[in-house]
């Protein structure tokens, strides 16, 4: 981290990633232009323009992280750390889950995790944490590289897993593992637990401030806290437009456009993203634009999205006029965003990561699922049961049952994974999707609303 | 006295008016439960087909999952006055909100939950506070509290059972083949159904009788790392005459304290510091080294030829652990080997002919 490597880091950043990003655009603007036109499938209502913007966005963000090593230092973080502190101390930070997602959306599951499958790792094992050893291990990755650890910061509000998982990136890379630990809430959040939660926060700034190479100014905290929460609040307000009937978006459009909010919370390149793809979604809100002509049905999703089957999922769905308006997943990063407050900055930040939804018990999740039900006017849920994901599976079979009867919704359950298509199987997989929709056509063939 | 059977076990003790507390895998601070005036008896591996709870879990669920809320669904489940769930696992977190919100199990259940930041200052203290809370749910539930001496009282009586079993431990490790490994454990693992001081009984019995001659011939000695002692497990290696001469087990030696705890000002810290002085874990943030480096200890120390390292199928926190620790054991010129079955249907044959090539090896 010398001056050369910085100046390397703000050359990237200032000069030759913004041109070669204008390249790309440009190249896929002509791609676009020469490409033979073809009609859409009538289903398919126009496409988020803010979608262009995002995959700079992202795009950028992993090609600068390929520079930032030598710049600053570099903090692997789980999904639900407190990314605010890292953010003041000048950390770069990157998300082994995002970057599990990503390659799980581009068919590199497998080929990532077979090193961390040769080297012993189980196949039953979370297979974001098989892709993210595979990457240790040698796997190249889509992005290219990731900048290596100088630390791992890791809370464990979102399961359990993620703590088996960088314990062996700490030992790999000989790396210190910082850990938040955010205890279960079965019932309220009680003094106690709070009080470990905040004792840990506090511990955390002197733990990082040696890698970080400079010390933690309060000042520079709270404005970065209050930013990374209208970036979730905007993220919320991004959900609840699909409240609108049609919606202008759908949920499988939003496990993309969730990725600023998860990767880059806290920074003015993901408020200022937020804002745009706001303003687009009111616009097709007041014109009455469709994300799914024809919308008959709306649906929940729960759990993670099966990312290498987003695209006959889409298409699946879509075609019968199933639009798919809210999931538990994306809410995650709103819904307790609301808490956090700048006068008490390390204890709302305990309550505001450690009441997530993963965090909670299942009476909580099935109250948050009827609201939801309720709310976007949804009248049918699939449960996507997965091995990569304990927490979040176990429990389905129930919550099912009570959403079933206490809603009168259609629900289905389906049996497959996040990243690797071993645990999916296409036929049973969608008989018993078909099934469903043709349930909801007979309960509901009402005219489309769009 | 029989004290081998936890149905004997939980009718003498009720009809000593002592209430029944099913406690499930993990690590909980058992002198509250004493105190109290519960006998804690722990579900780890029940027998029996997992039908009723596939109702509720999934296919990629441990066994250990599936059996525990198997015992609880079925008519065979003794009358108990609570259940308690020490967070080990993200599948029994969510075992423990499936019974107590989902099925609405009329046993009230409690959760427990260690804290995995075990090196943090504030640690201890968390500690304090979920054990006061576990407290005051099951003393409403006894419709009595207890006094700081009576915790005090049940933590010695902790003290004395650990001090007693770390005895047993250190007398197979010096007469190996004294005991065949079922034997052993089916004295250890009394733990889990009656009280300290019958437990302090059971393993001076087996130690006198280590006393009395001189101990059989051990082919191998090996250290057993991984859940627990799987009973059929246990039987292949008795065949074979190879014995654990250690052991490094979620259920047994991982929850066993080595060493006294440091002196603490009141028996709430003392059960706290009991809980914080165990053996590295998956489960907790000691690192891989840690766990490397007591693996190697038990190996050095009890002169063990190697390490087996057992798990059951689905079992998260050993899975991500082996291939790292392997790879240190290794290193330090230890061999392993490394074997998963499913709880109580374990492929025998299989095992046996991977464990027999192990035994070449060495």
């Amino acid at each position: 981290m010398g001056a050369s490597g910085t100046l390397r880091y703000r050359l990237a950043r200032d000069v030759s990633l913004p041109l070669l990003l204008a390249a790309d655009s440009a190249r896929r603007s002509v791609r676009r232009a020469l490409r033979p036109k073809r009609k859409p499938p009538a289903w398919a209502g126009p496409p988020l323009q803010c979608a262009d913007r995002l995959r700079t966005i992202m795009t950028r963000h992993y090609l600068l992280a390929r520079h930032a090593a030598a710049a600053m230092p570099v903090a692997w973080v789980t999904s639900g750390a407190p990314v605010e502190l890292l953010r003041a101390m000048g950390f770069y930070t990157v998300y082994p889950e995002n970057h599990g997602a990503l390659c799980g959306a581009r068919l590199a599951g497998l080929d990532m995790s077979a090193p961390a499958e040769h080297a012993g790792f189980s196949q039953d094992l979370c297979s974001y944490a098989r892709i993210d050893l595979g990457l240790a291990l040698g796997a190249r990755s889509p992005v290219g590289t990731l900048p290596r650890p100088n630390v791992l910061v890791c809370s464990t509000n979102i399961c359990q897993t993620v703590l088996y998982w960088y314990k062996q990136l700490a030992h790999h890379y000989s790396v210190p593992l910082v850990l938040f630990d955010t205890p279960f809430v079965a019932d309220d959040l009680d003094d106690g637990t709070l009080a470990y939660m905040v004792g840990q926060l506090e511990a955390l700034i002197p733990q990082l401030e040696p890698i970080a190479g400079r010390s933690f100014v309060p000042a520079l905290f709270e404005p970065i806290l209050l930013r990374a929460q209208r970036t979730s609040l905007m993220w919320g307000e991004v959900l609840r437009s699909m409240t609108r009937r049609p919606a202008p978006m759908t949920i499988f459009d939003a496990f993309a456009h969730m990725a600023p909010v998860v990767s880059l919370r806290g920074l003015p390149v993901a408020e200022r993203y937020y804002e745009l793809l706001l303003k687009e979604l009111e616009s097709r809100v007041s014109r009455g634009i469709a994300a799914v002509n024809g919308e008959r049905h709306r649906l929940l999703w729960d759990n993670i999205a099966v990312w290498f089957k987003l695209g006959d999922f889409i298409k699946l769905f879509s075609q019968a006029g199933c639009v798919f308006v809210a999931a538990t997943y994306t809410n995650a990063w709103a819904e307790t965003v609301h808490m956090l407050d700048p006068k008490k900055p390390l204890e709302s930040a305990a309550r505001t990561y450690s009441l997530v939804i993963l965090n909670r018990d299942l009476k909580h999740r099935t109250a948050l699922m009827k609201s939801m039900i309720k709310d976007y006017s949804v009248d049918g849920v699939v449960f996507h049961s997965t091995r990569s994901c304990k927490p979040y599976s176990v429990g389905q079979y129930d919550i099912q049952r009570s959403l079933s009867q206490d809603c009168g919704v259609r629900t289905v359950l389906i049996d497959a994974d996040t990243t690797d298509p071993r645990n999916y199987a296409e036929g049973p997989t969608r008989t018993r999707l078909e099934a469903f929709i043709e349930a909801l056509d007979l309960r509901s063939p009402a005219t489309p609303s769009a | 006295m029989d004290v081998s059977s936890r149905k004997s076990s939980i009718e003498r003790h009720r009809s000593a008016g002592r209430r029944i507390a099913a406690v499930f895998p993990g690590r909980y601070p058992a002198e509250v439960l004493h105190a109290a005036g519960f006998l804690p008896v722990e579900v780890w591996d029940p027998p029996g087909p997992t039908a009723r709870a596939s109702g509720h879990l999934q296919p990629f669920v441990c066994g250990v999952g599936l059996a525990s809320l198997e015992l609880l669904l079925s008519d065979k489940a003794p009358a108990l006055d609570c259940l308690l769930f020490p967070h080990l696992c993200d599948t029994l977190q969510n075992l423990f909100t499936i019974v107590r919100d989902c099925i609405h199990h009329p046993t009230p259940a409690f959760l427990f939950y260690p804290p995995r930041n075990t090196g943090h200052s504030g640690a201890e203290a968390f500690v304090v506070t979920q054990a006061r809370r576990l407290a005051g749910q099951v003393a409403g539930l006894a419709g009595r509290t207890f006094s700081d001496s009576d915790l005090a009282d049940a933590g010695a009586a902790v003290d004395r059972a650990h001090a007693a079993l770390s005895r047993l431990y250190a007398a197979r490790r010096n007469s190996a083949g004294r005991w065949s490994n079922t034997e052993f454990y089916r004295t250890v693992r009394l733990r889990e159904l009656v009280l300290p001081d019958e437990l302090v009984k059971a393993a001076e019995h087996l130690l006198a009788d280590a006393e009395r001659g001189a101990a059989g011939p051990a082919d191998v000695k090996l250290v057993l790392s991984g859940v627990l002692p799987d009973r059929s497990l246990l039987a292949l290696l008795d065949q074979r005459n190879v014995h654990v001469v250690e052991d490094d087990l979620i259920s047994t030696g991982r929850r066993l304290l080595r060493k006294p705890i440091e002196p603490a000002p009141d028996p709430w810290t003392a059960a706290a510091r009991r809980l914080l002085s165990l053996p590295p874990c998956t489960s907790i943030a000691s690192p891989i080294e840690h766990r490397i480096a007591w693996l190697t200890e038990l190996v050095r120390s009890s002169g063990a030829a190697g390490v087996l390292l057992h798990t059951v199928k689905f079992c998260e926190l050993e899975l991500f652990d082996h291939p790292f620790v392997v790879q240190g054991l290794r290193k330090a010129g230890i061999p392993v080997l490394v074997l998963e079955s499913e709880l109580h249907q374990p492929q025998v044959g299989q095992l046996a002919t991977r464990l027999d090539a192990f035994l070449e090896v060495l």
